[in-house]
């Protein structure tokens, strides 16, 4: 184990690959194969405003020791009804309320639901990736060792949400997480859904793909919460993916604080008529971050409904890139898109773009955007100082003020007090 | 407690290297209101701004003291709690801050650590003191400054004012944007917080408010310097003759 292939490694890995997965069904095994090579041909994400190729990402080992598992990450979570708590492929903690189990909710890891409900699993998996999988996507699904699986029945609503931890100790190399989320025709449910990479040991560089894919049936309503706080020697691929049918409705509440580097792709299908994605990004980049995140709503059904709001704060030298993009097809008649990006720089070295993308091919839609990327202003901090607040006080506040009522608009309380707690930590950094 | 007391000696004052305000010297003691007035663009809000710490304004010569402290060599928060207030011409919106978080936080840096003020203390003070300026109390839910009216900017600032109660209070240009009824109101809650360990500076280019608050001290000031010092008969001449005749004073040196 501890000699790990380097991601540039051809052979190693393949030879690896093999050897960690054979117990694996076939069917499964021969997608890892085929992702891994697709993972080996296809080329580097291209982000016009992140170039990659300097960072040398093929001279990071695919996984450089066992996962180390540190009880105190366990403790600081607060019981919960209904939490699954995944390190590696290990799972940590695995409850459901008997509510949830008593309407026939699966809530389980991924490997134990390969055996379990591998015909719901089968099929999805992998499929709803297709149209956009990229290098980093096939690296997770060549790799993955465990995730998490919702399947969410007809017309089950979930009062009290679920709770995933995925967790890795900051001193391995690779973290391939993923999440498959499966509602039926009119189910509800609450997802907080988080990354973490914690621990007492030293972090050493480490790529993270992580992949989210969810399916909503007709009338299904998704909240969705994630906050990723992965450690700062990690660069981080991200992608979310949800297909929409008739009536859907998905919520994204996402809040990235930590790693060196994301990239984020979060893609919402509204495929049939009347669907509607509303998405909220917070996002706090210091020192040396950098953020490039974007979110696309693609409207194919008819009166279909898009909200994106990307809110960010950039300190240090963190430099960050939110683009959003509206994609309505030909025949969205009756769309309604919206998209709101702001982005404040608490410094002179920090850097923010915020960019909307409208592609539009149909004539009878609704679509509006603003963007704005601004230094904090320095007259306000001086208001606030002549009240007898200290400067660090004063931006504090501006701060909090600028993202509060986009933070405050997150309904999972859950989200909502982390989403808080990160930004609090990040600006007294 | 002790009568408060601001002294402003031979103050110098640059902004990008060109000298605004060239040996300003005032005295503002608890119990006195003191008024500078003066044509634009004459130093009058420069010396506002120099007083609290505006980052902008540089003193190349002169003292500033607050109750005996050294005020040039503290940054402006700390003149802030040792109760020096400025309303200023152009308050700052804070989006997304409630004018009542922000009034109780800036109340509880006034008051310094382990004397903050409870909930409903906060509450009763607010609401009283909004009904003295005769202020809609949904002011107080509303983000800080976020789409007020000049007018209700400018009572925002009072308020803030009495809550705070500073030591000595410079008021720049609180009576523009104001109608006839607020001016009243506003020179009234001015009138009323004067005691010895009050005092207050008002700027302004008109007469009007002075009418209703009477100072006992006026003070003309053209390109930097006090020309003229007098009681509130100065304002008054000042209001029959115009700004031309102080000119002409100050360019024959007749003060």
């Amino acid at each position: 184990m501890s000699s790990s292939p380097l991601l540039g490694q051809v052979e190693p890995l393949k030879t690896r690959m093999h050897a960690e997965f054979s117990s694996d069904p076939t069917w499964l095994l021969e997608r890892r194969s085929a992702a891994l090579d697709r993972y080996l041909d296809a080329p580097l994400p291209s982000r016009p405003r992140t170039p990659l190729r300097n960072r040398r990402l093929d001279e990071v080992p695919v996984f450089d020791a066992e996962p180390v598992l540190h009880s105190s990450v366990w403790k600081d979570l607060e019981p919960e009804s209904s939490r699954l708590s995944l390190s590696g492929a290990a799972v940590m903690e695995a409850s459901l309320s008997a509510e949830a189990k008593q309407k026939g909710l699966v809530f389980t890891d991924l490997r134990s639901a390969l055996s379990s409900h591998e015909h719901i699993i089968k099929p999805h998996l992998d499929r709803s990736l297709a149209a956009e999988a990229g290098k980093f996507d096939a690296l997770n699904q060549a790799w993955w060792q465990n995730g998490a699986f919702i399947y969410v029945p007809r017309h089950v609503h979930l009062a009290v949400p679920l709770t995933v931890v995925h967790h890795q100790s900051p001193e391995q190399s690779g973290f391939f997480p993923r999440t498959l989320i499966i509602m039926e025709e009119e189910s509800e449910l609450s997802l907080v859904d988080l990354y973490m990479q914690s621990g007492t040991g030293d972090p050493v560089r480490c790529i993270a793909s992580i992949l989210v894919q969810a399916v909503l049936g007709p009338s299904a309503v998704l909240r969705y919460g994630s906050i990723e706080e992965l450690s700062p020697s990690t660069e981080a691929f991200v992608h979310r993916t949800a297909n929409l049918e008739a009536d859907a409705e998905a919520h994204w509440n996402v809040g990235t604080f930590g790693s060196a580097l994301e990239i984020s792709s979060q893609n919402t299908y509204l495929r049939h008529s009347g669907s509607q994605n509303h998405s909220v990004s917070v996002f706090f980049g210091s020192a040396h971050q950098h953020y490039d995140l974007e979110v696309q709503s693609v409207h194919q059904g008819t009166h279909t409904k898009s909200n994106i709001v990307g809110k960010g704060v950039m300190k240090g030298r963190a430099r960050s890139v939110f683009t959003g993009v509206t994609d309505i097809k030909h025949g969205a008649v009756g769309t309604d898109a919206r998209q709101k990006e702001q982005t404040l720089m608490l410094s002179d070295q920090a850097r923010a773009d915020a960019i909307p993308s409208l592609l539009i091919e149909e004539n009878d839609v609704f679509a509006a955007h603003s963007a704005s990327a601004g230094p904090v202003d320095r007259n306000a901090i001086y208001y606030l100082m002549s009240r007898g607040m200290t400067e660090r006080e004063a931006v504090e506040m501006i701060v909090e003020g600028f993202l509060a009522p986009v933070i405050d608009s997150i309904s999972l309380d859950d989200i909502r007090r982390r989403v808080w707690a990160a930004v609090r930590e990040k600006v007294q950094e | 407690m002790t009568a408060s007391i601001l002294t402003i000696e031979d103050l110098h004052v640059s902004v990008e290297g060109k000298e605004i305000l060239k040996g300003v010297s005032l005295t503002i003691r608890g119990n006195e209101v003191h008024a500078v007035m003066g044509p634009n663009g004459t130093g009058k809000t420069s010396l506002a701004q120099t007083l609290m710490g505006h980052p902008r304004y540089t003193v190349t010569k002169g003292r500033i003291t607050l109750d005996g402290q050294d005020l040039l060599a503290m940054r402006t928060d700390q003149r802030a709690r040792a109760g020096l207030f400025l309303a200023m011409q152009y308050p700052s919106e804070i989006s997304g801050v409630t004018t009542a978080n922000f009034l109780r936080t800036a109340i509880n840096a006034r008051r310094g650590e382990g004397t903050a003020i409870g909930l409903k203390e906060f509450r009763d003070r607010l609401d009283q003191t909004m009904d003295q300026l005769n202020m809609d109390h949904k002011f107080a839910n509303r983000y800080l400054n976020e789409g007020f009216s000049g007018g209700e900017k400018k009572r925002n600032e009072i308020l803030q004012m009495l809550l705070l109660d500073p030591r000595i209070a410079v008021l720049d240009e609180i009576d523009s944007g104001l109608d006839i009824d607020a001016v009243r109101i506003v020179a009234e809650a001015v009138q009323a917080k004067v005691s010895p360990a009050f005092g207050a500076l008002i700027i302004t280019h008109y007469q009007r408010i002075l009418t209703y608050l009477q100072p006992g001290f006026v003070h003309i000031m053209v390109d930097g310097r006090i020309v003229r010092s007098g009681d509130y008969q100065l304002a008054q001449e000042l209001d029959d003759k115009g700004y031309d005749w102080v000119r002409q004073a100050s360019i024959t040196g007749g003060v």
